[in-house]
């Protein structure tokens, strides 16, 4: 953290607010963010040890190396891995394809790797046609504005991540929020826009929208929630919008086939309009996808600023997609793919259960492998997030602007990589923690029974 | 009240565009697929300019990284998806480009259009040049500052703009103003003049941002564009 120097006469970089925020609040906490690793973000991270000599305003490193349990890391389906058949697979591909492509997607920058992706995505997601772009957050900031314009009403969930608000930010479409997962809320506002149309039309004529989109995740980063999809889907259908489902943190994640959030709920794939999804959580890898009808991707293919303005996807990384997916379908001849999806459901399963039991407030889904704790005070969040590295366990913890002051929470990732000792470790000692820094807000009543991880 | 019939009537009359005005073609090429190099093929289409997409050691590098770290990094760089290959890189463009400190992005991209839409915001003033690249055009969609635009590299365009801009600003509280330009623009492939700019942005006390896609590892003896 640094003040910038020769700029004397020059108005501040930072406004007031923000420089104080980052200066005297922040500062004092970063140690509890950023932290780098040294190693694969499997079911385990060795951090690289720092210390910071200064209340953080820099750091230091003790040369030391600091192994511990990873509850932070998106690995869902733990494929982060630097051994196996992904990881040969991806290093293969660098000796055949390089490490770039130089050259957009849509000129000369399509590989076999490219086209094998998309084929065996697009079978995976039961779609006619998929496209995939080198970063998820692209995916969605540069592939919306293609898609939507002027004229168009946009409805969007309050809790959509910041990758979607950028896309429909510059959309110039009307944007309208519902309070999160809220069906009543969405169709409300559905109903009002209708009826109103247009805005600022000559002589208050009534215009109808060109379009209306509903914009969904799967499953919420911050709140661990899912979508509550069937009844969004009859929606749609009723008041004739397309839906655009981010399944970020879905796809590989949830349902009997890791097919996401349309496979846990059992819907038509045809229902979705526009699927987009991303490849750096369960499948360990890097970059995002779009999905859905041939005319939609095709459309895609010619006119997103992804694959005009952007570098292929690198081989290496479509490599480690393509080897993940083959083992999600079977396609390896064993059964890894059924055991990883089997263990990150009963981990998540088990793992919120005794939460519940220890009285700390839990939110989202039953079945979602991401799962906040609430502890609402700053401080808490620090003192979580020390003690838990403390004792060799790593969490994330979210604080404002990420959610509201007053909301912050420790955030769990489980994978299926995690052991069900591990999972032991780290709940007695977060039920330490919840102890000494007053965590235990739960009123609900806690069922006293055993949770057998068998059993589950 | 909410109207029902009125809500009934405004729904059977709406009639939605196609989520795409576009067919697919099943006989058209979509994209131009990769050359393959041979003996008589020699693929000029790639930005290859340092012939470093065939280096061996590089992919020796490349390999070693995965057997240690893995693929991807399962993480943004706040929840330990920093690796020491992150840490070691920018350490080393800093020197490379004698600045105190650097970040790098996983998306050429999303670098330049996050890049401007951090430090800018509604209530600045964002000079950039009339040839600007598309990151950077949608960088400035998202800022939502006001923006002036002035002719390709025309510095003394520049300083007439800026003018303009002093005289309506009121003395007390200036208006953070930053200036955009490429080292090569995409667009053109012309050179932009920096001294020159740098002394006009110095002279209004603006922030530049200079953007060198293109300029990076081509331009300059060794190290300086």
């Amino acid at each position: 953290m640094t003040i910038e120097k020769n700029r004397e006469g020059y108005p501040t970089l930072l406004d007031k607010f923000a420089a104080f925020y980052s200066r005297y609040v922040y500062r004092r906490i970063r140690d509890c963010w950023n932290y780098p690793i040294c190693s694969v973000p499997g079911k385990d991270v060795v951090l690289k040890e720092r210390y910071t000599p200064d209340n953080g305003w820099t750091f230091k490193y003790t040369g030391k190396e600091v192994k511990c349990i990873n509850l932070a890391s998106y690995n869902y389906l733990g494929f982060a891995e630097s051994t196996g058949p992904c990881a040969e697979f991806a290093i293969e591909s660098i000796y055949k394809y390089g490490v770039s492509n130089g050259a957009t997607r849509i000129q000369y920058g399509t590989c076999e790797m490219h086209k094998e992706l998309e084929s065996l995505l697009t079978e995976f997601l039961g779609v006619e046609d998929a496209i995939t772009f080198g970063m998820g957050y692209a995916t969605n900031s540069l592939n919306i504005p293609t898609l939507i314009g002027p004229g168009c009403l946009v409805i969007s969930d309050e809790k959509n991540h910041a990758s979607i608000i950028v896309g429909i930010r510059v959309t110039g479409a009307v944007i309208k929020v519902f309070k999160h997962n809220n069906v009543k809320h969405l169709e409300e506002l559905l109903q009002e826009n209708i009826i109103s149309g247009q805005p600022n039309q000559p002589d208050g004529q009534y215009k109808p929208w060109r379009k209306i989109f509903i914009i969904v995740e799967g499953v919420y980063s911050m709140e661990g929630s899912v979508v509550r999809l069937p009844e969004i889907i009859a929606l749609k259908k009723k008041y004739k919008a397309y839906l655009y489902l981010d399944e970020a943190h879905c796809i590989g994640a949830m349902g009997r086939h890791g097919k996401g959030v349309i496979d846990y709920f059992d819907c038509d794939p045809k229902d979705v309009d526009i699927q987009m999804g991303t490849f750096t959580k369960s499948f360990g890898s890097a970059g995002g996808y779009i999905a859905g009808s041939k005319d939609l991707i095709s459309y895609l293919r010619e006119h997103s600023y992804a694959s005009c303005h952007a570098w292929a996807m690198p081989p290496p990384v479509a490599a480690q997609i393509i080897a993940v997916l083959k083992i999600l379908m079977g396609r390896d001849g064993t059964e890894e793919g059924r055991k990883r999806i089997d263990a990150l459901a009963r981990n998540t399963r088990y793992f919120r259960r005794r939460l519940r039991q220890i009285g700390v407030i839990i939110h989202g889904n039953d079945d979602s492998p991401v799962v906040p704790i609430l502890v609402y005070l700053y401080s808490k969040i620090v003192i979580t997030v020390r003690t838990l590295i403390e004792n060799k366990i790593v969490t994330v913890g979210v604080g404002y602007p990420a959610t509201p002051l007053y909301e912050g929470r420790i955030r769990i990732c489980l994978s299926a990589a995690h052991t069900k000792e591990q999972l032991d470790y780290a709940l007695e000692v977060i039920e330490k923690v919840a102890d000494e820094a007053g965590l235990k807000h739960s009123r609900r009543p806690r069922d006293p029974r055993p949770v057998e991880y068998d059993d589950i | 009240m909410l109207d029902e019939k009125l809500l009934q009537e405004r729904l059977n009359q709406f009639k939605p565009e196609p989520l795409v005005d576009f067919k697919h073609d099943p006989n058209k090429v979509y994209e131009i697929p990769a050359v393959v190099e041979s003996d008589d093929v020699i693929d000029l289409a790639k930005t290859n300019f340092l012939g470093l997409l065939d280096n061996e050691s590089i992919k020796k590098t490349a390999e070693e990284t995965i057997r240690k770290y893995g693929v991807g990094t399962c993480g943004p760089r706040a929840f330990y998806g920093t690796t020491e290959v992150h840490l070691m890189l920018e350490e080393k463009l800093a020197e490379f480009f004698k600045t105190e400190e650097c970040i790098v992005y996983s998306y050429g991209f999303v670098a330049i259009s996050s890049a401007i839409a951090a430090y800018t915001n509604r209530k600045d003033i964002v000079f950039v040049d009339k040839e600007a690249n598309f990151p950077i055009q949608q960088g400035l969609r998202v800022s939502r500052s006001r923006i002036v635009y002035f002719d390709h590299n025309d510095p003394e365009s520049l300083l007439r703009e800026a003018e303009k801009i002093k005289a309506e600003e009121s003395k007390k509280k200036p208006t953070r103003k930053f200036l955009i330009v490429e080292g090569i623009s995409w667009k053109t492939g012309k050179l932009c003049p920096l001294p020159r700019f740098i002394e006009v942005a110095e002279m209004f006390k603006m922030r530049i941002f200079l953007e060198e896609s293109y300029s990076l590892g081509v331009l300059g003896d060794t190290e300086e564009d």
